[in-house]
């Protein structure tokens, strides 16, 4: 294994190099408006620190989400298009299970009392999943999710479930990304699908309207 | 090799370039046909390799007016006399002519288990660029496509890559100086059919879906890697914000990857940049729009630095006006055609 570039827009604008579970450098900007404004320096910038030449990279990994559309697309856009640039590997990656990888090490957990990670999805509600635990490579059990819900549906949805879950505060950044993509390296879990999780329909109404109103009936 | 000289071909010279063609081509040889309308065609160049009057070897070009790409459409030498230059002397000769054409690089391919035709092309400035997989069967075996540079004047002519998302298609493009080399683009438009105008999220999404594809096909029709490419080019604006975001974030990153310099360009600017392609564009002028999603006046005193909005439409542009009109009527998307029915 070697470098890895780590790019998540899932929440602000993260972008990591990783090697061999080392952290070379990383980028981390909380605001969640400005990740078009925001990326291409980031990158440049953990690429500087590290003293990294592109073509030294071995793979990309984009943060697939779940998380409220505009500003993910900037990330897997842009990792796409940094793996198409370099002729590298590129890989996707389930941002809460970023999150998870960072959190299960500290916490007693089971399939009854698993890990719940949770980020805000907008509009009240929450995206979410749960975790078992780490398997042998260092990959998160995910059980269940990623779903999004109301706070109030998710809390009804795992009473009825018997699952009485531990919580973590900890964002998604994209070295525990990196991180993540390398213990899936390891277990060969590693997934190619870049494709964004919105978990939700784009907002569109078809029309129903046609020319003048019913005057009877 | 007294007395070889290599001469233009003609139809007369048909019957013995068929011989040659099935002695050294066998099953792949082309029909005799085909080669009489290749030997007769306007936009290729035979030449037949002849020693006292006997055809030796023959070899022949392409290039379509007005493209500045020639290839190389077949190279043959008799069997008994390869390892003697001659293939080098058909090939000198096929160059010369590419230059003549006015062709700034010259494309072949060639067998990947072939390595002493590929050391031959190598030798005369030729360099390996993609692989077509199993190109050549029943054999199951690689083709190597390889490229010569020919003019240093035509080769130092910027070539810019332009991404751009600021609506319902995703384009890339691909241009040497004023020379148009590849223009792809993915049209999210029938998504959009069932709710009767362009959704903003819907667009969006198309776009990240369409990138990478519209990428790998533009530099492939562009016969070019991401190595060649000078320069990106990227719309900035106006256009839908999240739309624009994709495109944006991708052509950072493209930049940032391959070392390049990246321009933001204002599309409505590009608009006007079509005309430059076209033809001469002659300053001043006025340039009015009239698309999908604007409709505007601009005075473009040059096209770098010095474009002005004149004005637009307040609301709706024409094409959003007529969308509106065809969903009001019950008529499909987009509205501009249903309603000239
Ligand atoms: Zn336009």
């Amino acid at each position: 294994m070697s470098l890895i570039l780590a790019i998540d827009t899932s929440s602000g604008t993260s972008v990591a190099l990783v090697e061999n579970g080392q952290l070379r450098a990383e980028h981390n900007v909380a605001d969640t408006m400005k990740h078009a404004e925001l990326i291409g320096a980031a990158i440049q910038d953990v690429l500087a620190q590290a003293f990294v030449h592109p073509s030294q990279i071995m793979g990309v990994v984009a943060g697939r989400g779940p998380a409220p559309f505009t500003g993910l697309r900037v990330g897997i856009a842009a990792a796409t298009m940094f793996a198409a640039g370099c002729g590298i590997k590129l890989y996707g990656a389930v941002s809460l299970d970023a999150i998870a990888l960072a959190a299960l090490p500290t916490l007693e957990v089971s399939k009854n009392t698993p890990l719940l990670v949770t980020t805000d999805a907008r509009r009240k509600e929450v995206y979410w999943a749960l975790y078992s635990g780490i398997d042998q490579h260092g990959v998160p059990i995910r059980i269940d999710g990623p779903g999004v819900m109301k706070p109030a549906e998710l809390e009804e949805y795992l009473l009825d479930r018997n699952v009485h879950p531990v919580t973590t505060e900890l964002p998604v950044s994209a070295a525990n990304l990196a991180f993540l993509a390398e213990a899936q390296l390891r277990s060969g879990t590693i997934s190619e699908d870049v494709s964004a999780l919105y978990l939700r329909a784009a907002d569109a109404v078809e029309p129903k309207a046609r020319i003048g109103k019913a005057v009877s009936g | 090799m007294s007395d070889v000289k290599i001469i233009a071909a003609t139809e007369h010279h048909l019957e013995a370039i068929m011989d040659l063609e099935h002695e050294c081509f066998g099953n792949d040889a082309w029909l005799e046909e085909t080669m009489r309308f290749e030997l007769l065609a306007d936009h290729t160049r035979y030449f037949v390799l002849l020693q006292n009057d006997r055809l030796l070897g023959y070899a022949g070009l392409s290039k379509i007016s007005g493209s500045d790409q020639a290839d190389v459409q077949t190279i043959a030498v008799s069997p008994e006399l390869r390892g003697k230059g001659f293939g080098r002397k058909l090939m000198d000769r096929l160059l010369t002519e590419a230059k003549t054409l006015k062709a700034s690089e010259i494309f072949l391919e060639v067998r990947a288990d072939n390595s002493v035709a590929q050391n031959l092309y190598e030798s005369l400035g030729f360099e390996h660029i993609d692989t077509r997989k199993r190109y050549y069967q029943p054999d199951n075996v690689d083709a190597w496509i390889m490229r010569a540079r020919l003019s240093e004047t035509n080769a130092s002519e910027p070539i810019v890559l332009g991404i751009e998302s600021s609506c319902d298609e995703t384009g890339i493009g691909i241009v040497r100086g004023n020379t148009l080399l590849a223009n792809v683009i993915s049209s999210s438009m029938d998504l959009h059919a069932r709710f009767g105008g362009v959704v903003p999220e819907i667009a969006a999404r198309a776009h990240l879906e369409a990138l990478q594809p519209t990428l790998t096909q533009a530099l492939h029709d562009a016969k070019l890697s991401m190595q060649d490419i000078d320069a990106i080019a990227v719309t900035n604006g106006p256009g839908l914000s999240g739309a624009l975001m994709v495109g944006v974030g991708a052509a950072k990153a493209l930049a940032v990857a391959s070392g390049k310099p990246i321009y933001a360009v204002n599309h409505l600017v590009g608009h006007v940049g079509v005309d430059v392609l076209e033809g001469e564009l002659e300053l001043p002028t006025i340039a009015l729009l009239v698309s999908g999603g604007h409709t505007s006046l601009l005075l473009v005193r040059d096209l770098l630095d010095d474009v002005m909005l004149l004005g637009e439409t307040i609301d709706d542009a024409a094409g959003e006006a007529f969308d509106k009109v065809a969903r009001l009527l019950g008529l499909s998307y987009p509205g501009g055609p249903a309603i000239d029915k």
